[in-house]
């Protein structure tokens, strides 16, 4: 109902917390400005008297190396566009962040790990592998498709109405759980994928991109159209699209509100099994906090992307995965920053920071109900 | 309602009805046993293949015949027993007796969970699942099977599970008396055994030690006849000691004033005195323990204020506690990398207070006005670049990177002694200093200007906005205040273990003191210290051991489950603040939205909601805090760059009672007791700065558009000082936006508001409301969980100007000003009589009646001191007589307050009495203007209210 006209346009700075955040803006667009002028710089020429001057050592990066970051950041931005999505059509519906969502997709990557070394084990994984593939995507997306909805049915269906900050520390405590579940049954230690048949590892021609980047990102985009295609042309997705605007009349215009928002949970879920799978393809490697960073930094895509907005979302998450694969070597390092690798996660929550310092309703426009705006 | 819905949400145990007949044996509520059942058998065989039992079966709990693991297995289907057989019962209605119905659904309930362990014992004796689940072992194999074979194993477990599901069931046979008994019993042996190793340290130092021998075996565990004497004593005290307890804290309760102060500082004179004595009685390892478990207590307290008391979830908190830590690691230690001052401790506690205090700034400016859930990520965010910038190579030249700083020395008091983490006792000395600075700063704080700013945020920010407080600073102090008070927690971390890696500083811990602070109970200090005591002191923090070691593998876990489980169950926490756990309780969200929906009349048009949800943008002035000059208000004010026009307001000579003459001096005297009040009103009510022809309030083409809604279009309109003016029109004609935009609460599009002389534009409603416009909501908008006392004083919190630093030193000034906030708010609520004030003042005000609430929140407008005051519909929902009196109190505002009035209403009888003139609004647009006679009369008017057709005849 409230429509606040104040987000449209940045008012003039009248206080001491506008005038500081107003600096913060200009000098954080400042050093990205400086940071890329100076990476162009080196690229030109490394012996660039402006590329030298904050970091003496300035090599540059060559065409491959560039093309490297971009491929990996991404085909890593993908998979936090599918987590995104859950993210973001839980905040559109119920307009709160679950927190645990992260879990699910480590519960999804789990599965993967558990079911292609089963399969390994029997010789499946290398004789069929597309076959097992399909298996271990299904498993993954069953078991986490399970844990959203047993989420939803057991810790927040009995919130709803109750203050955001309940919600949010309940599913601060799920993911908690989640995690420690896994290390109880499953042990703390890494676990790893099989090994991937030859041709899919291999560098491909003529763009020179390993085989499993092209997959995530095919089965991300695969993904991506059968989820547009649920919201938006079927019975289940107006339903879902009904309820995210208003809870209230959906349910007198005959919608069924409780299955819609466990759909959406089932649903969101399932996206984030998948991603799980691709993780385990591209890392080779699981570990319960898996989930605890992608799971953030997908809620961040969502932001960037604009909350509630699923092209936004998957957009979103490509930005953010592209930012933090190049940003350290593109803005920071320039700078003269030392160990920018180490910085990655950094630069993903500054990107977070950044988005919400300049244009808080995210890069693509925020879809939310008024009520989920306040 | 409110207390009819607390007593619905927590059952009195206590006076259980009137028992009737038994149900018979077979009449079963079978969907409860299988669910419970069916859960209970999923939990039971997921406890057993985390390891617990092989894990936690070293832990003796009665010697010989009672592991932890076995605990661990046989908790549940007791509980689950119990609760199959337990029947809510509603208000008024007879229960039927507990019988063997009961204990026969409770083993029923047992044997299906039993049974989840049973089919495990057959799957371990013939699978192996080894490769995923780590804990599939002939161990576990041996253990569900008591070493006698899975057979045996499956067996057994179903009649443990039915015998202990029986038991939990038979629980509702023993009356209430035998009942607490026996649960005091169980507890007893069960507190007795968890505690082994600081009893048996105060028992030995007591020079006990043949009790201590007596009760614990010697390779831990309570001995048998130890239990059976623990048992026996706690039942026989807890039947003897009945209802003391609770007459003791009525008794408590009801003190009053002096007699009230004098029992309190009895009991903190106790507790202190045990915490003194306590360290000087058990050994290193206790101490060690306690140590770790204030060192959380105080890094509780500091997120209660930022969470509790300000509710704004803050989960990058840990970054503030890294900031103390490496600070004073830098400073004082001599293997710094960059620079090593070697600075005392104390010295470096200060700059890491600042540091901390700095980078609280930094961090919380930027993400204060945002919604409370993005805070939360972002804020989660910030404390990871903060521990991944210590790690870093790039900083490492400064802070040694993953190798971190080593060597830090001790705290040196005084050159008296060194305190350091060899001497556990003394850093515990040290600790509890800090906590109980803590506990007086979060007491202090709770019950200052800032504390009811903070309260009132909690309950309704916008509101909070418009009654003056500005909601920026006012959060951006409690997240600095939370920062310090981590800092003292880091400073003392340094010290104590003599070197800091970026590894002490995960986002984990945050989580773990928001559990404590979950748990014990949110904004609740008593709350949180025992959270603490007993999360950290049992189960260990993120690296520390508790007292159940054996647990520590599976410490995370169970910290998630609680966090869950007290969110869902109990969410004000083990000891709650009254206040908070009122908040926090679904149930009164939705009662409050039913009360709105009744409150507001029916067919009330849409867009007079607008602008309600502005919380997060909300910004402002300064709070100025440590200005102990509460009247000096041109240094206090000088500072302030928060206006634009030329800071002619009325504010800069607030102190000058010239000019307020018209103020409260009520000839009349029937509401004020016949005397004005010339307290803190007369000497900072905003003065005129207009002149004198001007009007008080004009608005020039203002317009607003929603989207392609023109709410408001073009609208000339003023009011002279004195004046009281009606605005009428009907449904969706713009007459809250109205008032909204002259209050600041949302922007116009088009056009200029001036009041007194100075344009609106731009201003927060803090501002607007410091100008001196006070206003009142449609759908009455009171913090509902603050005392009706509470409401008018928070009111004042433009007026006033007292901050964080006096209310902790209790400054003569902040001491003079809380009495005339507190005296000046009586004497507003005087206006309306005796309705408000007396038994009254200290009651939440959701407690009061509509109409009263309708007067709470006049006088709530009233005690901002405005000029002008608008009324948003005062007389909605009332009765005839009472508007009728309603009615003459407006005309009192003008006459006796000299309040310029604004009124939005549709009781034509009000309009009628009480107004000078009459704005008619229709779409946005004032279709007449003019005394009451000539608007009823204009056929536009008529036209807009009647249609076309009957304008006509």
């Amino acid at each position: 109902m409230a429509i606040d006209i104040r987000r449209r346009g940045a008012p003039r700075p009248r206080t001491r917390i506008d005038w500081f955040l107003t600096v913060l803006r200009v000098v954080a667009l400042g050093l990205i400005t400086v940071g890329l002028a100076a990476f162009i710089a080196q690229q030109v020429n490394p012996a660039n008297p402006f590329a030298r001057w904050a970091n003496p050592d300035a090599t540059g990066l060559t065409g491959a190396q560039f093309q490297g970051l971009v491929v990996a950041g991404v085909s890593q931005g993908a998979m936090y566009g599918l987590i995104a999505l859950g993210y973001s059509m839980v905040y559109g519906v119920l307009g709160f962040i679950n927190f645990a969502h992260g879990e699910v997709f480590m519960v999804g990557a789990m599965t993967g790990m558990i079911a292609s070394n089963k399969l390994a084990d029997a010789g499946a994984w290398e004789s069929n592998f597309i076959g097992s593939l399909v298996l271990i995507v299904l498993l993954a997306t069953v078991a986490s498709t399970a844990t959203a909805v047993i989420m939803e049915r057991v810790a927040y269906r009995p919130l709803r109405g109750s203050p955001f900050l309940v919600a949010l520390i309940t599913s601060i405590g799920v993911s908690f759980f989640i995690q420690n579940v896994s290390v109880v049954l499953l042990g703390p230690g890494a676990k790893a994928y099989p090994a991937l048949p030859d041709w899919l590892t291999a560098k491909r021609t003529p763009l020179d991109i390993q085989g499993t980047r092209i997959l995530v990102i095919v089965v991300a985009a695969l993904s991506m159209a059968l989820l547009w295609f649920l919201v938006e042309r079927t019975r289940m997705g107006r339903s879902m699209r009904a309820v995210a605007e208003d809870k209230e009349i959906a349910a007198l215009m005959g919608v069924n509100v409780d299955r819609t928002i466990v759909t959406t949970f089932a649903v969101g879920g399932a996206m984030a099994g998948v991603a799980g799978i691709l993780w385990g393809l591209l890392f080779r490697s699981v570990v319960h906090t898996t989930g605890f960073l992608p799971g953030i930094k997908a809620f961040s895509a969502a932001v960037v992307g604009g909350i509630g907005n699923m092209g936004g979302a998957m957009a979103g998450g490509v930005t953010l995965g592209a930012a933090e694969a190049v940003g350290p070597l593109m803005i920071l390092e320039p700078l003269g920053v030392s160990g920018v690798s180490q910085l990655r996660d950094a630069v993903a929550f500054a990107v977070l920071i950044l988005v919400l310092l300049i244009r808080p309703s995210g890069l693509f426009g925020e879809r939310l109900s008024a009520q989920d705006r306040a | 309602m409110i207390a009819a819905s607390q007593t619905a949400a927590a059952p009195n145990r206590e006076a259980a009805p009137p028992a009737g007949p038994a149900r018979p044996v077979a009449d079963q509520p079978w969907g409860r046993i299988l669910r419970l059942g069916g859960v209970g058998a999923l939990a039971q065989a997921f406890i057993a293949l985390s390891g617990m039992p092989v894990g936690l079966d070293e832990r003796t709990i009665v010697e010989p015949i009672l592991s932890l693991g076995y605990l661990a297995l046989g908790w549940l289907p007791l509980i689950l027993g119990y609760r199959a057989g337990h029947e809510p019962v509603l208000e008024g209605m007879t229960a039927p007796a507990p019988g063997g119905r009961e204990v026969v659904a409770g083993a029923m309930t047992g044997a299906a969970a039993g049974a989840g362990i049973s089919v495990l014992a057959a799957l371990l004796a013939n699978f192996d699942l080894r490769d995923p689940l780590v804990n599939w072992s002939p161990q576990l194999a041996e253990i569900c099977g008591f070493g006698l074979g899975a057979w045996f194993g499956a067996a057994i477990w179903l009649v443990i599970g039915a015998g202990a599901g029986a038991a939990g069931g038979a629980l509702h046979l023993l009356g209430g008396r035998v009942r607490r008994a026996v649960i005091a019993a169980a507890a007893a042996v069960v507190a007795a055994a968890v505690l082994e190793t600081i009893l048996t340290d105060l028992l030995e130092s007591l020079g006990l030690e043949a009790v201590a021998d007596w009760l614990y075996a010697p390779r831990g565990g309570v001995s048998w006849p130890g239990a059976m004497a623990l048992a026996a004593a706690a039942a026989l005290a807890t039947a003897a000691g009945r209802g003391r307890v609770a007459r003791a804290r009525t008794r408590l309760r009801v003190l009053e004033g002096p007699a009230r102060t004098r029992a309190n500082a009895g009991l903190v004179l106790a507790f202190g005195l045990a915490a003194v004595v306590l360290p000087l009685l058990v050994g290193k390892i206790t101490n060690e323990l306690l140590a770790n478990v204030g060192l959380f207590v105080l890094l509780a307290l500091g997120l209660n204020i930022v969470v509790g008391l300000a509710g704004i979830l803050d989960l990058g908190y840990v970054a503030f506690y890294a900031v103390g830590g490496y600070t004073v690691a830098v400073l004082t230690a001599a293997a710094s990398p960059r620079i090593a001052p070697e600075l005392p401790w104390f010295a470096a506690l200060l700059a890491a207070m600042v540091m901390a205090g700095l980078v609280g700034l930094f961090i919380g400016a930027p993400v204060i006005r945002m919604r409370g859930d993005y805070l939360a990520i972002v804020t989660l965010g910030f404390g990871e670049i903060i521990r991944l910038l210590f790690l870093s190579d790039w900083l490492s030249g400064w802070f040694g990177g993953a190798q971190g700083i080593t060597n830090i020395p001790g705290v040196q008091v005084f050159g008296l002694a060194t305190v350091k983490g060899t001497d556990p006792r003394a850093v515990l000395y040290l600790v509890m200093v800090f906590c109980a600075l803590a506990v007086y700063a979060s007491w202090r704080l709770e019950r200052s200007r800032l504390g009811r700013a903070w309260m009132a945020i909690r309950e309704d920010e916008t509101v909070a906005e418009a009654m003056g407080v500005n909601t920026v600073s006012a959060k951006l102090m409690a997240f600095v205040v939370g920062a310090v008070l981590a800092s003292f927690s880091g400073a003392i971390f340094a010290a104590k273990v003599g070197s800091i890696f970026p590894s002490s500083f995960l986002i984990l811990i945050s989580i773990i003191i928001l559990v404590i602070v979950i748990f014990g109970g949110m904004g609740s200090v008593a709350g949180v210290i025992a959270g603490a005591v007993v999360l950290i002191g049992v189960l260990g923090g993120p690296r520390q051991p508790g007292l159940l070691q054996e647990l520590s593998e599976y410490k995370l876990l169970v910290y998630g489950a609680l966090l869950v489980w007290i969110m869902l169950k109990r969410p004000q926490g083990l000891i709650p603040n009254v206040r908070r756990s009122r908040e926090l309780h679904p149930e009164e969200v939705l009662q409050d939205a039913w009360l709105q929906a009744v409150q507001t009349p029916a067919g009330q048009n849409g867009d007079d909601d607008d602008g309600d949800e502005d919380g997060d943008d909300e910004d402002g002035d300064d709070e100025d805090g440590d200005d102990e000059d509460g009247d000096g208000g041109h240094d206090g004010e000088g500072e302030d760059d928060s206006d634009e026009d030329g800071g002619v307001d009325g504010r800069h000579d607030r102190e000058d009672g010239e000019g307020n003459g018209d103020y409260g001096e009520g000839e009349d005297g029937e509401f004020i007791g016949g005397a004005g009040f010339d307290g803190l009103s007369r000497r900072r009510r905003p003065r005129r700065t207009g002149g004198a022809d001007e009007p008080l309030l004009e608005t020039r083409g203002l317009g607003v558009a929603f989207g392609g809604l023109q709410a408001l279009a073009d609208l000339d309109f003023e009011v002279a000082e004195g004046e009281i003016v009606s605005v009428i029109g009907p449904n969706g004609a713009g007459k809250t936006t109205l008032f909204n935009l002259i209050s600041g609460m949302i922007p116009p599009s088009s056009g200029d508001i001036r009041f007194d002389g100075a344009s609106l534009l731009g201003m927060d409603p803090n501002q607007v409301a410091d100008r001196g416009i006070a206003r009142t909501f449609q759908n009455v908008r009171l913090f509902s969980n603050m005392t009706v006392l509470e409401n008018v004083m928070v009111a004042q919190h433009c007026r006033t100007r007292q901050g964080p630093l006096s209310a902790l030193l209790r400054t003569r000034n902040f001491r003079q000003e809380e009495a005339e906030i507190r005296t000046y708010g009586q004497f507003v609520l005087k206006f309306f009589g005796s309705r408000l004030i007396g038994y009254r003042l200290d009651q939440p005000a959701a407690t009061l009646s509509y109409a009263n609430r309708r007067r709470l929140e006049i006088a709530r407008a009233m005690a901002t001191m405005p000029r002008l005051i608008l009324l948003d519909e005062p007389v909605a929902g009332m009765n005839p007589v009472e508007s009728a009196r309603l009615t003459e109190q407006i005309g009192l505002l003008r006459s006796d307050w000299g309040f310029t009035v604004v009124l939005i209403e549709h009781d034509m009888n009000v309009v009628r009495d009480v107004s000078d003139r009459v704005v008619v609004l229709d779409h946005g647009e004032a279709i007449a203007q003019g005394s009451y006679q000539e608007v009823s009369t204009n056929p536009a008017v008529i036209e807009a209210y009647l249609g076309r057709k009957a304008a006509a005849q």
